[in-house]
């Protein structure tokens, strides 16, 4: 279902453009590519948020805030001055402080000014281009899902049972870079994506919509996942497995027949859980951690970010393992002191650099001393190198061959004609 | 406070009975009885855990299997034993235990009398048993007094009105009575729900100044009220859910003045989702530019961890706009697992322990940052005795809230000042 974009604000900017082009002098436009900030970054309410912040500009200017369809905002007014432009700017990079665009030398790929009269006419064919174009822009069906509600999950939950759970479990690799260009397969992560368990409910609810029932759901998610795999196809597994639980998931029978009946002797569990699991309920946390190092059994803290790390005393937390998501502004934080330190306290082997897009993520952590990466990067090149020694490589896409060697069991995994070589391990 | 899990009750108390049923049941033998009245509900202990209950439980199961009485938990959580008079040094060997185990709490801590203090009571039903009748009585009524709402009070009097004694084991929240609740909410009024407590500045021996009125929702009247044999706080992530839905109403509810004067001087605990919401530009929109200094935003660590960026966002925008920000709801043992300057917010509410000096022993960092600069930003809350007051004012902290402090403040005459 595809809606029409409304320009109503553009059409509002330029009717104030004509009444200012009479006497234009003084007068200028500041203008914010909120449109270039990441997705993530550009959520509804976050832009709300945003808007607010250039409340002096607007209030110094005397001057009318017009957000655009594309999600930009247009500040005209008098008078605007680079000071109150860079305070505002200065606030919204301290909020939002992952994102690149904020962070670009030139500034200029953030927010422009134009100065009336000499830029007017640009500035005006500029808007009207905008409408032409909005004309030819629908939103995409994902902006049109509805959120789940707390009267729908029970029956979300009821409908995990009608899911097969073990075709849509993936897995992905956590690789140890060794010296010499080698490298060795630490351990498997197993997840199910949440991208893959909506599709299973017609694409149409938002299951992440709101982060405490999502949770609440995964309560009964990670107990399927653990017997999905049972009905698993793969016959080589990993040394080490990882799983991404609730804390209180370490403490069910569903875990325990994990750990004794599917997981072999020689085989150890890596427990990932979240940061405010932690927070939620500290004694629990050291008890699971408790548990799960007299099996042997490792337990690591995920996701989490540079910033959050700065947060805590993560060496009287103390977890196994942790894992830092990469994201691309943390090329610009290649000497930080704090950072340093906090990978030293739980040891430069425990941490595993995850979302590696590219080799700059790798760089970077090397420079810290990271030596443990997961991400596409990584993905890719481990299937470049199974497509190096398989004979029928020239048949299927290397495409194909990343998603098959991620699933667990299923038809499209079943096309593969070398499977055994979906479950070689590098190392 | 939730004190008796489920399976505890299930294991250990008769349901369908009450105290003083019971009490006609051993009517013709109740000289040889004793009855043993804890104010378990009193605990300041706000995590007694499972174990620590079961045991409370236990302790006196073992006893009365063998001689005979009967285990009732009172709504507001207090324990009652009735016990055969054979057992009464076994029980007090019994009651030393439980002592032994809370032996921080305020309630038992300074207790010279074993028999009868502000934590425990024993009767002899042989001589007191009207006394003791009289007392479930005034414990029963006094709750249903706070809890029922004066409409449904007049069908409930006349004869067979009064229902003292057990609640059913609280059944977990699921989805779908939060549904309803959330249905009940929007149309019920809400400003009866909501609690102030001051902060206040106390300095050794002064009076308190009062600092700003935090603002609540009490979740166990919200629960008494709405759906009184339901543990709303069961689930967490259920109950984070709730808490969402609460900060808006609460939101709402100060936007329009409903609870007369709130217009400075205030704090709300909210969720960094909330500060982020249409609800709550709403109510920046209504607040006077001027007094938003004065008020404070109270978020939780699980909330902070839960999205970082959210929160830096958030924090960013709520002190650009002139709040200030409280991490509010650290324990003791959790300050060390924090990076307090990181964090970086205006003020930090710390739960008062008797085992903060203890703490604070082990971690000489403490005692710089409290001595430094970031003194004014700390506040011990749930102070129930003078101890926390002298033991923070030793290390610089100015800032206490809780019931001694709010006593201290039902003292004097009522003066704001606001300097954080």
């Amino acid at each position: 279902m595809a809606k029409a974009v409304s320009t109503i604000s553009e059409k509002y900017l330029l009717d104030a453009l004509d009444r200012v082009a009479r006497n234009p002098t003084g007068y200028s436009v500041l203008y914010i590519n909120i449109s270039k900030l990441k997705p993530k970054n550009r959520h509804p309410e976050f832009v709300k948020i945003f808007a607010k912040l250039f409340d002096s500009v607007v209030g110094d200017a005397k001057g009318t805030m017009y957000v655009l369809a594309n999600g930009d905002f247009a500040i005209l007014g008098k008078d605007i001055t680079h000071e109150t432009i860079d305070e505002a700017v200065g606030k919204l990079r301290d909020g939002l402080s992952s994102d690149p665009v904020l962070h670009s030398k030139d500034s200029h790929e953030f927010f422009e000014i134009y100065d009336f009269p000499e830029d007017l006419s640009t500035f005006y064919n500029y808007v009207e281009e905008m409408v032409q174009n909005a004309a030819n822009i629908s939103f995409d069906a994902e902006d049109l899902r509805r959120p789940v509600s707390v009267s729908e999950i029970d029956d979300v939950i009821t409908g995990l049972d009608e899911i097969d759970i073990a075709e849509i479990v993936k897995r992905q690799s956590v690789l140890r870079i060794m010296g010499g260009g080698k490298f060795d397969v630490i351990f498997q992560e197993f997840f199910v994506a949440v991208k893959d368990l909506s599709r299973q409910f017609g694409d149409s609810l938002d299951l992440v919509a709101s982060r405490w029932l999502f949770l609440y759901l995964t309560q009964t998610l990670d107990k399927k996942t653990m017997e999905a795999f049972f009905a698993s196809d793969i016959k080589n597994w990993p040394k080490q497995i990882s799983l991404n639980l609730n804390l209180s998931s370490v403490f069910s029978k569903e875990f325990v027949a994990f750990a004794k009946n599917f997981v072999k002797p020689e085989q150890k569990i890596i427990v990932e859980v979240q940061l405010m699991d932690v927070f939620n309920n500290m004694p629990l946390y050291f008890q699971a951690k408790e548990i799960l190092r007299r099996g042997g059994h490792k337990l690591l803290i995920d996701s989490v970010s540079p910033s959050a790390m700065k947060m805590l005393n993560i060496q009287s937390i103390d977890p196994d393992m942790i894992k830092i998501f990469w994201e691309p502004l943390l090329e610009y934080d290649l000497d930080n002191e704090d950072l340093k330190k906090a990978i030293g306290h739980i040891g430069r082997e425990n941490v595993i650099l995850a979302k590696c897009e590219n080799e700059q993520a790798i760089k970077w952590g090397v420079k810290y001393g990271i030596t443990a990466f997961q991400g596409p990067y990584i993905d890719s090149l481990e299937v470049a190198l199974m497509r190096n020694k398989c004979p029928f490589a020239k048949e299927c896409g290397s495409q194909n061959c990343l998603k098959r060697k991620r699933l667990l069991s299923g038809a499209f995994r079943d096309e593969c004609k070398n499977k055994e070589i979906l479950e070689e391990l590098l190392g | 406070m939730v004190i008796f899990s489920k399976n505890v009750e299930k294991a250990t108390t008769k349901r369908d009975t009450l105290v003083l049923d019971y009490l006609r049941k051993i009517e013709k033998d109740i000289e040889a009885y004793k009855a043993l009245y804890m104010n378990t509900g009193k605990l300041q202990n706000q995590s007694i855990r499972s174990t620590q209950r079961q045991m409370l439980v236990d302790t006196f199961e073992n006893v009365i299997k063998k001689c005979g009485g009967e285990i009732f938990t009172m709504p507001n959580d207090d324990m009652v034993v009735v016990f055969h008079g054979k057992a009464y040094e076994e029980i007090q060997a019994c009651l030393v235990k439980i002592r032994f185990v809370f032996h921080d709490d305020p309630l038992i801590k300074n207790s010279g009398d074993m028999k009868q203090d502000a934590f425990a009571r024993f009767y002899d039903l042989g001589s007191e048993a009207d006394e003791f009748k009289k007392n479930v009585k005034n414990t029963v009524d006094n709750i249903q007094e706070k809890t029922t709402a004066p409409k449904q009070n007049v069908f409930s009097g006349g004869s067979g009105g009064f229902n003292p004694g057990f609640r059913k084991p609280r059944r977990p929240l699921t989805p779908s009575m939060l549904a309803k609740m959330q249905k009940a909410l929007s149309m019920m009024d809400f400003s009866s729900l909501i609690r102030r407590q001051s902060v206040c500045a106390v300095i050794g021996k002064s009076p308190p100044q009062m600092i700003f009125d935090e603002v609540f929702v009490s979740i166990a009247d919200l629960r008494d009220m709405l759906m009184p044999d339901v543990d709303l706080t069961s689930n967490p992530w259920l109950f984070q859910y709730l808490t969402e839905t609460l900060d808006k109403r609460v939101l709402v509810s100060v936007s329009r003045h409903d609870d007369g004067a709130l217009t400075s001087n205030f704090s709300l605990n909210l969720n960094v989702s909330t500060i982020l919401s249409d609800e709550f530009l709403e109510f920046d929109e209504n607040v006077n530019p001027s007094q938003r200094s004065t008020i404070v935003l109270e978020l939780q660590l699980t909330d902070i961890f839960s999205d970082i960026k959210a929160f830096i966002l958030a924090k960013t925008f709520a002190q650009y706009r002139g709040y200030k920000i409280c991490i509010d709801g650290i324990t003791v043992d959790k300050l060390q697992y924090i990076d307090r300057g990181h964090l970086d917010g205006d003020l930090l509410k710390i739960i008062w322990h008797p085992s903060f000096m203890d703490v604070i022993n082990e971690d000489a960092h403490f005692t710089d940052y409290v001595n430094k600069a970031e003194r004014a930003r700390m506040i011990l809350c749930r102070v129930d005795d003078p101890q926390a007051v002298e033991v923070g004012n030793s290390l610089g902290i100015n800032l206490y809230q809780g019931r001694y402090i709010q006593r201290l403040l039902a003292a004097q005459p009522r003066k704001t000042i606001f300097k954080v």
